[in-house]
């Protein structure tokens, strides 16, 4: 019986550490979380993940109260019988309407901002590959002619052709490798994910997007940068801060060591980058042609 | 067939000589089945969770040397005291492999459907004992295997408990998908024998050898979860089963089915073309989604049975549950994508499994508020068992609504593979089934091993184990709402990722404490077996059959015929009985006659249509086939 008394306390104690520990966590580690979102997709998400939580978070609260009362308030005495109340069919419907209805709302936000992010890109969209392989990343550029070249996985060679460049293919000409990838705000870039070994996940938390890089298949995310790194360092005070490119799937020992830095430029400087980077064709390749 | 064979059948087995290998090894009888599932699963979760307190000690103490656990962990722990990341990798697929299939599947399934079906519906055994005492031993070889496959030399599998190719089929990409990966799949293959084996008992069973009086709209909760559990797994086990043997091929046999443009296999002179890693995805998901209610569903059964007994009061909705459970089953199987959103496939198909995803959130969300509404009040005993119900539906709720976030596939885009996901899936599955499972090892306890489990130790363990929990994973929605990746085996190489030591150290130290506290739980569950105090035979003043066979469980159940059932299990505190409850073999007829149903002589079959009795030998086989004879007569007479 003293356990009785002890658990039937227990529950409303255990309530307020319960939401004591949640709102200090919160607040502890508030200054931690992402900044702002960097991408005009991850704004239209954010503004879904903030509708989401205020529908869930009072339904979270009211049935935790409700459940960790009831205990207190209906703890067991002799001598007393509960209350024989087996169904209620109104009470049924209501309570799966509700839900049911709130959720078509959430159903339609949802299914609109996911066709806005997946839909087609723009036509003067930018294309930039992010290729995967274990264990890093290499990002090709168009170059000039804004097409990316004709690959063929048989043609891979780490040293002498990394990206498997079909040279027979005038659009590999111009094309050129960079370490970093390199973005600029206010245009839509399509990031086509590619691998040659397993599935890896082409990863930018600050700009809200991921999707994965399968061997064979032909993934792209499409999104238009808001925040160079420059405005975004300012943003946040911090001077070292760099935009990141993660690994989000999977693909061995070293998973977790695939970063990539993501510079975000102006328009101009972003021009003025590209236009510095070399081809990777140099005319020598013609003859080594397999 | 005369009466008086058919009657003579109906009394067990008369003439049935049982040796220690047939009474405890090699047994055909469900409760001992259910045992050795669960001794089986415990095992396996002790070995499942040292896994996961070995990649915490990582995880939340990165830099420290570890050498001191070169004694188990041996050449996995390099000359630096540090973990090696290959057997990082391979410790969270062996982690979650564990706990999903051999842990909250077998061990959950395997014990409670095992015990349960046929006590509850008042069946002699299961319809197939020799398939089913198949499925067990299947289980335990399944379970050898898995667990050699973690010393060998090459690692363990180490692809992830969703083992995607082409890292799985490629052993050449990473250590353990090599023999350890071969032994996985060995091992998985013989599981997925075993759960189909089982299933098929438990739905022939329920569907089939229901006593007289017991009308599926009789039976309890625990057994419209464990019969929808199973067709489940009968629909969703084979299409794993056809996704390992193609992914035996591409690893064996040279074939393309999930592979494409591989490189890395071209210098072996193996030209991939045509497949599609995505295939694997969706034949594993096919099983997943619903794998993932297979674990829950009993949970929530055992909860529902629990929560009415310990309320004193009638499961709120009973039909509104059933529904509940019906349409949770139904639609788990068109839900599969939402673990896919990420992979690439048609948008279309995304918007599809979004819908459908979020619209299992309605019959959820009906099952919580009828459990509040059986509570509300109740006149409620906190037994161990009544705690953990209790800790289901809050565990339940928080795992609940973070999926809410992830099915809304937009929503999935920043959070799919973060630790956000990690936190969604071990509170509702790592949490809130294992406490289901808890509640219902300590429920029926008793009945399975005559003795009472030590309600104080079980009060610890529970309070312990909560706030644990809790402390480990609420934490990591926010790591994941930060892009921290799960499946990484150190985050120092990312600045936004590496603001998390603190948090990490806090996670992992309350996953010590709660990896603590069931051991708690094992002394309680070991040392009650022998020195427990002896149970009555129904110490929780419970309504349902399986607290009216003895305490010593015989072979065969009842010891004279089995009983009528006149009434549905939840009359609890009715208005217009003396007692807080009134027993499924009580007709109203006994309830004039003012039989004494609290006492320990209550005889059930007592006032029964008795048929004639008469002596004859009868196999198992027999015994039931009689049994379903005399049921159709029954019927046939009623119609």
């Amino acid at each position: 019986k003293k356990l009785g008394t002890f658990n039937a306390i227990m529950f409303p104690i255990f309530l307020v550490l319960f939401f004591g520990g949640i709102i200090y966590e919160i607040g502890v580690d508030f200054a931690k979380r992402l900044p702002p979102p960097a991408s005009d997709m991850g704004v239209s998400i954010e503004k879904l993940i903030i509708i989401t939580t205020i529908i869930t978070v009072p339904v979270f609260v009211l049935v935790h109260i409700a459940l960790f009362l009831y205990p207190f308030f209906y703890r067991h005495k002799e001598g007393q019988k509960a209350y024989f109340y087996s169904h209620n069919d109104r009470l049924e419907f209501i309570w799966t309407s509700i839900p049911a209805v709130v959720l078509a709302g959430i159903i339609l936000f949802g299914f609109k901002t996911w066709t806005k992010v997946t839909g087609d890109p723009e036509k003067n969209a930018e294309y930039v590959e992010c290729y995967a392989y274990q264990f890093g990343w290499d990002f090709r550029y168009p170059g000039a002619d804004k097409k990316l070249g004709k690959t063929d996985f048989l043609k891979i060679d780490p040293a002498k052709n990394l990206f498997g460049l079909d040279y027979s293919d005038v659009g590999t000409h111009d094309d050129f490798k960079s370490q970093e990838l390199h973005l600029c705000v206010g245009r839509e870039f399509v990031l086509k994910m590619r691998s040659r070994d397993v599935t890896h996940g082409g990863y930018l938390p600050h700009f809200r997007t991921q999707i994965y890089a399968n061997p064979g298949m032909d993934n792209s995310v499409k999104f238009v940068p808001l925040f160079t790194t420059k405005q975004m360092r300012e943003k946040l005070d911090k001077p070292n801060f760099n935009y990141e490119f993660a690994c989000n799937q999977l693909c061995g020992a070293a998973h977790y060591t695939m970063r990539r830095i993501i510079v975000v430029d102006t328009p101009e400087d972003y021009e003025k980058w590209k236009a510095a980077q070399k081809p990777i064709y140099d005319g020598s390749q013609k003859t080594a042609l397999k | 067939m005369s009466a008086s064979t058919i009657a003579a059948a109906d009394t067990g087995h008369a003439h049935h000589k049982e040796s220690f290998i047939t009474k405890y090894v090699f047994s055909q009888d469900h409760k001992m089945i259910a045992r050795q599932f669960l001794i089986t699963g415990i095992l396996m979760g002790f070995v499942g969770g040292l896994m996961s307190s070995f990649f915490r000690i990582q995880l939340g103490f990165p830099n420290a040397d570890i050498g001191f656990l070169r004694p188990i962990l041996g050449g996995w722990v390099d000359e630096y005291g540090k973990l090696d990341p290959g057997f990082y990798m391979s410790l969270v697929t062996i982690h979650g492999t564990i706990m999903v299939f051999f842990v909250l599947t077998a061990g959950l399934s395997g014990t409670f459907s095992n015990l349960l079906i046929p006590l509850q519906i008042g069946a002699r055994d299961m319809a197939a004992p020799f398939v089913n005492m198949l499925s067990y031993w299947f289980f335990l070889m399944s379970s050898i295997i898995m667990f050699a496959s973690i010393f060998i030399s090459t690692g363990p599998a180490g692809a992830g408990w969703t083992i995607y190719p082409p890292l799985s089929a490629l052993p050449k990409t990473m250590s353990g998908s090599g023999l350890g990966m071969t032994m996985w799949l060995i091992s998985m293959a013989l599981f997925i024998g075993s759960a189909l084996m089982g299933a098929l008992n438990y739905v022939a069973t329920v569907l089939n050898m229901r006593t007289k009086g017991m009308y599926m709209t009789r039976m309890p909760l625990t057994i419209w979860a464990f019969t929808v559990t199973a067709i489940l797994g009968i629909l969703s086990f084979p299409v794993l089963f056809a996704a390992v043997i193609l992914l035996i091929f591409d690893r064996s046999l040279g074939t393309s089915f999930y592979l494409s443009d591989i490189y890395t296999a071209v210098s072996e002179g193996v030209i991939h073309k045509g497949g599609s890693p995505v295939l694997f995805q969706h034949l594993f998901w096919f099983l997943g989604h619903p794998e993932v209610y297979i674990v829950l569903l009993p949970a929530l059964g055992l909860t529902s049975e629990v929560m009415a007994t310990q309320s004193r009061k009638p499961i709120f909705g009973y039909r509104a549950m059933i529904g509940s459970i019906l349409a949770i089953g139904l639609l788990s199987f068109l839900v599969w994508g939402h673990h896919m959103f990420l992979t690439g496939m048609n948008p279309f198909l995304g918007s599809v499994f979004l819908v459908a995803t979020l619209i299992i959130a309605v019959p959820s969300a009906v099952k919580t508020f009828n459990y509040l509404a059986t509570l509300w009040r109740g006149n409620l005993k906190f037994t161990t068992a009544m705690l953990f119900s209790i800790g289901v539906v809050s565990l339940f709720t928080s795992g609940g609504l973070t999926g809410l976030f992830l099915g809304n596939a937009a929503i999935d885009i920043p959070l799919h593979n973060t630790y956000f996901v990690v936190a969604h899936f071990h509170i509702v599955m790592g949490a809130a089934a294992i406490f289901g499972m808890f509640a219902g090892v300590y429920h029926w306890f008793p009945k399975m091993f005559g003795k009472l489990m030590d309600e104080k130790l079980g009060t610890l363990h529970f309070w312990l184990t909560f706030a644990a929990v809790y402390c480990v994973f609420v934490p990591m929605h926010f790591i994941g709402l930060d892009g921290v990746p799960r499946r990484y085996y150190s985050f120092t190489d990312f600045e936004e990722f590496n603001q998390w030591i603190q948090l990490n150290k806090f996670i992992s130290i309350s996953a010590f404490v709660g990896m603590g506290a069931q051991f708690i739980f094992l002394y309680n569950f070991f040392n009650s077996m022998a020195n427990g105090r002896k149970t009555t035979r129904n110490p929780w003043n419970s309504n349902t059959l399986e607290w009216t066979t003895p305490v010593k469980g015989i072979h065969g159940n009842w010891p004279g015929e089995i009983p009528t059932v006149y009434r549905w299990p939840y009359d609890y505190s009715r208005p217009d009985i003396e007692l807080d409850y009134l027993p499924q073999t009580m007709s109203d007829e006994d309830i004039a006659n003012k039989i004494d149903y609290a006492s320990e002589t209550y005889d059930p079959v007592l006032t029964d249509e008795k048929p004639i009795r008469g002596e004859t030998k009868h196999s198992h086989e027999e015994v039931i086939m009689l049994q379903l004879i005399e049921q159709k007569k029954n019927k046939n007479k009623d119609s």
